[in-house]
């Protein structure tokens, strides 16, 4: 356990950092609340009419969506969009295999 | 009020419970916006199996009553799983399985003594430049 809780300790640091770099951005640049907002409600609405099309339902649930996730749920949400964005853009494997390695300076035959 | 009668009036129970219930508000809210969320999925399912008419809404109906009402612990822990492998979580887990950063030594592992001192890294840069003067002369 003594090897394999650091560097995990350290990977989830680094995710939680990211995950917690728009909220600081926020909390710097206060307009930003209202950019990730209004992006969120955009993603949240075309996400609602790829599946439902055009249409009045599609305006209901896309407004429960939005009031839920983005205005009571924003930090939770935005939290989580960024770990979406990790994860789905692939960085995750940059993180994973970047961090606790070190590649220059090590030893030359060092387990790898 | 009186100072006193807001003394007597203080539940600590109240004050300890507070947080508590935020908490449950929001996990509530949380479950709703997922079932909304799982709601649409199944649509989406249902919608690209069959081209559209009143079975659609059928379908829809009786699998989001049973999906939604009926076994919801079951059916909602599967599409959580099942939306963490969609949007790509399992290369998380497959990069940490092939990385194996617990074992590399990095950031405090267990091959301690792994990464060189600057003096160590020097001589290892003159081996390399030495043995490139031996083959490229």
């Amino acid at each position: 356990m003594r090897g394999f809780l650091p560097p995990m300790i350290a990977l989830l640091a680094v995710f939680l950092f990211l995950m917690v770099l728009p909220i600081i951005l926020i909390w710097v640049f206060p307009t930003f609340e209202w950019i990730l907002k209004v992006y969120f409600s955009i993603v949240v609405y075309f996400f609602v009419r790829r599946i439902l099309g055009s249409g009045l339902l599609t305006y209901v649930v896309a407004g429960i969506l939005i009031y839920i996730f983005v205005f009571q749920l924003f930090l939770l949400f935005t939290m989580g969009y960024v770990l979406y964005l990790i994860v789905g853009l692939g960085l995750s494997g940059i993180i994973v295999f970047g961090l606790p390695s070190g590649g220059i300076g090590r030893k030359a035959g060092a387990a790898r | 009020m009186d100072p006193l009668s807001i003394l007597l009036s203080w539940n600590p129970i109240d004050w300890i419970m507070q947080p508590v219930n935020d908490i449950k508000q929001t996990i509530d809210l949380l479950l709703l916006g997922f079932k909304l969320v799982v709601l649409l999925f199944i649509v989406q399912f249902v919608r690209n199996r069959f081209s559209g008419g009143p079975i659609v809404t059928v379908l829809v109906l009786v699998i989001g009553y049973i999906f939604l009402f009926q076994m919801w612990p079951l059916f909602g822990s599967m599409m959580l799983v099942y939306l963490l492998i969609f949007f790509g979580f399992s290369m998380l887990v497959m990069d940490l399985a092939i990385a194996k950063p617990w074992a590399r030594g990095g950031a405090g592992g267990e091959e301690e003594g792994e990464h060189m001192s600057g003096k160590q890294y020097q001589e290892e840069t003159a081996k390399r430049q030495a043995m490139r003067g031996r083959f490229f002369r």
